[in-house]
């Protein structure tokens, strides 16, 4: 390891800001799809977040949850859109 | 350690720092973008980049 906590604490803090950016949007967002979008871009932060986890700890499973993450994102994106499109 | 774990873990460590800056910008984008479409555009790259 090179400098493994300092470095990931660095990753982890920018991570953070943009979750707290973006928990912001999706909080005083006009409209419907502006809290659509801000969800996504949390789903991807997390996604990030699970890959960073295991890249820290070498537990190379966590990639397979981001995946699985990833297609229930996507999929609960495309319910949200259909909704507010009238046709759910 | 040998040399090329060494590297490969360098590479690593650039490639997470140039994904979490992307998220950061996107997310800055998000915040002050001044419609729909210009923060789903924001959100689009940065799911293009960081991932």
């Amino acid at each position: 390891m090179i400098c493994p906590f300092s470095l990931c604490a660095i990753f982890i803090g920018v991570i953070a800001v943009a979750t707290f950016l973006s928990i912001v949007r999706a909080i005083k967002g006009p409209t419907g799809a502006d809290r659509v979008v801000a969800l996504d871009v949390m789903t991807n932060i997390t996604i990030v977040l699970l890959a960073l986890l295991g890249f820290y700890f070498h537990r190379f499973i966590y990639l397979d949850v981001a995946l699985v993450y990833g297609i229930l994102s996507f999929v609960g994106v495309i319910a949200a859109a259909r909704y507010l499109e009238g046709g759910l | 350690m040998s040399g090329i774990f060494l590297v490969l873990q360098i590479l690593g460590y650039i490639f997470i720092a140039i994904g979490s800056f992307f998220l950061l910008l996107a997310s800055i984008g998000l915040l002050r973008m001044p419609d729909v479409y210009n923060r789903m555009q924001t959100a689009t790259k940065a799911t293009t980049l960081e991932l």
